[in-house]
């Protein structure tokens, strides 16, 4: 930017054979106060002020899909002049909000962070276990194993993904594939071709939809048996019944025999449950307005309805992931800005 | 020259952004009308070009800042002279018909509609030989719609009347999220609207004067860039004295036109390239100047004042615009008649469709259809400046706005992620997923 401001201011210079001239300065670009202001001071030290009479010189910052511009219009009398300098474009950054008061306090501790799509993440002792759409990861220190996870059919889109680690052996199901490996001694993985029904959560199985990003109107609990149920998204025991994020946009709260108890207006699509020092505890995404970020929030289940119980977490992107991992969750966040993941472990502290 | 009218319409096509929170639902058809009444569904025909772009697709493509990004070929390289190139094909792509795609039917494809290159296949790669500079090679590969492996395939086509796309359930990059897309065509704007209106649409193109109608009761609008480019064209051989042109160029008052009837959608401009895309258009001045308008045209013989005007009425709001540029030529001046007729009309308003994301092909292109000198392909944006004013110089061309594509899309209408509408106008259905309306809801 610099270099470019001061080619231009130079080139005006000469053009105006270095008389003073009346400069001002507009910014049409993406570019904040700041670096007009810095691009400014480069002029008005090469250029002599002027008043009346004198040629005009006027600086527009500007800009394309793959450059910042600066274009000199220079006017003497009836003359006029264009000079253009360029530079390439860079990025920028971003913020977040605030939420409800309340009694469950979320807290997020990030786990990992990468490029690619992260499906789940999982804690196994002192190391962190991955799951990406090519890879499941293994971290400990600064030591990373990876196995790949053969692509046997194209991904569906918004691809789901569930990691369960048990002692040194760990699950993944993914659309279609079922892989299954050990962390220790030897970190290894096997995958296959597989309809199997996921784990997803404590004693409760559900079949996948593939291609699709949703679970098929079965759900298998233990004790209890399978139970039909609309399409769902996600599914979280509440109390001794269920909240099941359904695929037309509502989430129903069913008791212990399946009966429909009521529907939970604020919610997104994705819930899970969290065991917390003041009692069991649904987590869901709200449902978020357009280009806002996603927020977690804490519900209790009482009476078949869903109540906030707790302030709203909020991240800085849109969260593609939520998990339970018993006392805590996972989430996984897409950054509206960088594009990246990162997943989180969400722990519940409670009351204050 | 901020594009401060543009900004209004970006807030409003944000309301078709899903919120990441809600997951998008799979299934359904997606109900669509156009105006174009394509003959035929080829892979490159500009009539079809949105649906083509379901259907087809190009070796790479160019992300939303022009930059080549792989589609059918996953990597490039350049071997040896420079002129020989080898594009290695993405692995496991299926065409519409089932079987595999092989380098041999990609380089069939690329020798058919780029006849200049030399296409042979080579294992898994494809190899080009070319006479010319790979960053020219590429735009030509990305604006070059290939094979049959887009999300969509077509499951039915009655010529001008209608087209059935079905989801290909073998997609490489994930199969879309609807079942399939029901495409009328040749439907007029007006009736579009009603149907949109009536939810008998889930998308449909609208009119710039229509777009606070379209955006009621929860009805979203979306926008491409500003890529048609409105401008008056003269006739070879008439109107040969620059005074005239001058004038006449002078004493349109854009801002007039674009605030009234546009309903300040797209810029006003005096550019061949939108500012989007050069980031120079303001540096052309498009404000009016009746007083040296007037001068000029007093100072041409009275005969010589008259021009004749002509318009496509499908460009849209072409009418007005013509018969309010002669209301501001007369205030000049100037007598001009206006004719959707004249066959030998001095000039006439045209549209012009801006096809690339690079700013030197976009304005050889432009200039190839508004009949100008070709432009040197150049590299540098000074260059491209200069370029561009030299083409305008003898005022052979008047360019008067720059408009984006309109769409309304129905309250169930979400995309998973945006735009739904490409910078260029493209038409993003693999990403678009259908809501379940709640009942007692307006369409």
């Amino acid at each position: 930017m610099g270099g470019a401001a001061r080619d231009l201011a130079r080139g005006v210079a000469a053009a105006v054979a270095h008389e003073p001239a009346a400069l001002s300065i507009r910014n049409v670009s993406s570019l904040g106060p700041r670096e007009a202001a810095e691009i400014g001071r480069v002029f008005e030290s090469e250029l002599k002020p002027a008043g009346a009479g004198a040629a005009e010189v006027q600086i527009t910052i500007s800009e394309n899909p793959t450059q910042f511009l600066l274009v000199a219009e220079i006017h003497r009398g009836d003359e006029r002049h264009v000079m253009i300098e360029s530079w390439p474009r860079a990025a920028a950054s971003a913020a977040g909000g605030e939420g409800a008061a309340a009694q469950v306090t979320l807290e997020k501790k990030l786990l990992w962070e990468q490029d690619q799509p992260i499906l789940d993440a999982a804690q196994a002792g002192d190391a962190l276990v991955v799951l990406d759409a090519e890879h499941v990861l293994r971290v400990r220190g600064s030591e990373r194993q990876s196995a790949p996870i053969p692509l046997a059919h194209p991904w569906p889109r918004d691809l789901r993904g569930r990691l369960s680690v048990s002692g040194t052996a760990f699950t993944a199901w993914l659309p279609g594939t079922l892989c299954r490996g050990a962390l220790e001694p030897q970190f290894s993985i096997e995958c296959r071709e597989s309809q199997e029904p996921w784990l997803i959560g404590p004693g409760a199985l559900a079949t996948f939809a593939t291609p699709g990003n949703f679970f098929q109107g079965r759900i298998d609990v233990e004790p209890g048996g399978v139970h039909e149920v609309p399409p769902f998204y996600a599914a979280a025991p509440a109390g001794d019944g269920w909240i099941l994020a359904g695929t037309d946009g509502r989430a129903r709260v069913y008791t212990h025999s399946w009966q429909t108890a009521g529907e939970a207006a604020e919610m997104g699509s994705d819930v899970a449950s969290i065991d917390t020092p003041c009692g069991g505890r649904v987590i869901a995404t709200r449902p978020s307005g357009p280009q806002e970020p996603d927020a977690v929030q804490p519900f209790e289940i009482t009476g078949g309805a869903a109540r906030p119980s707790g302030k709203a977490l909020e991240f800085s992107g849109s969260i593609t992931a939520l998990w339970s991992a018993g006392s805590s969750a996972t989430a996984v966040v897409r950054d509206l800005q960088t594009g990246r993941y990162a997943a989180f472990s969400l722990a519940p502290a409670c009351g204050r | 020259m901020r594009p401060s009218a543009w900004l209004p319409l970006a807030a409003v096509s944000a309301l078709a952004v899903c919120g990441g929170a809600i997951r998008p639902r799979y299934g359904g058809t997606l109900r669509v009308e156009m105006r174009a009444a394509p003959a035929a569904l080829d892979a490159n025909t500009p009539e079809a070009s949105p649906l083509a772009a379901l259907v087809f697709e190009p070796l790479l493509r160019l992300d939303e800042t022009g930059t080549p990004q792989p589609c059918l070929a996953v990597s490039w390289q350049h071997e040896g002279t420079g002129k020989r190139w080898q594009f290695n094909l993405r692995p496991g792509v299926k065409l519409h018909d089932g079987t595999q795609m092989t380098p041999g039917d990609v380089a069939s494809a690329l020798q058919a509609a780029l006849p200049g290159l030399a296409a042979t296949a080579n294992g898994e790669a494809v190899i080009i030989r070319a006479e010319r500079g790979l960053s020219s090679l590429l735009l030509d590969l990305a604006h070059t719609r290939l094979v049959s492996t887009g999300p969509f395939r077509v499951s039915a086509f009655e010529p001008g009347r209608r087209v059935t796309l079905a989801a290909n359930q073998d997609y490489w990059d994930g199969r879309p999220f609807l079942d399939g897309i029901d495409v009328q065509l040749g439907r007029p704007l007006r009736d579009q609207l009603v149907d949109l209106e009536l939810g008998k649409t889930d998308f449909a193109e609208i009119a710039p004067a229509d777009l606070r109608r379209a955006s009621e009761h929860g009805r979203a609008v979306w926008s491409s860039s500003p890529v048609n480019l409105l401008a008056l064209q003269f006739t070879p051989g008439r109107a040969e004295d620059p005074r005239l042109r001058e004038a006449l160029a002078l004493a349109i008052d854009r801002a007039a036109m674009h605030n009234v009837l546009l309903q300040k959608q797209g810029e006003a401009t005096a550019a061949l390239l939108p500012q989007w895309l050069s980031g120079y258009a303001f540096a052309f001045p498009a404000a009016q100047d009746l007083g040296r308008a007037r001068a000029l045209a007093g100072s041409l013989p009275p005969a010589a004042r008259t021009l004749t005007l002509t318009y496509d009425p499908a460009v849209r709001a072409a009418r007005s615009l013509a018969e309010r540029v002669a209301v501001n030529a007369r205030d000049a001046g100037l007598a001009v008649q206006v004719s959707s007729q004249a066959a030998q009309a001095d000039v006439r308003l045209v549209e012009v469709r801006i096809r690339s994301l690079d700013a030197a092909r976009a304005m050889v292109e432009v200039a190839a259809a508004l009949a100008l000198e070709a432009p040197p392909f150049v590299a540098t944006t000074a260059a491209l400046y200069e370029a561009e004013h030299q083409l305008l110089e003898g005022r052979r061309v008047i360019p008067l706005f720059h408009l984006p594509d309109l769409y309304g899309a129905g309250s169930r209408v979400r995309v998973f992620a945006p735009p739904a509408v490409t910078r260029l106008g493209y038409w993003r259905f693999d990403q678009v997923w259908l809501a379940v309306k709640p009942s007692g809801t307006a369409p």
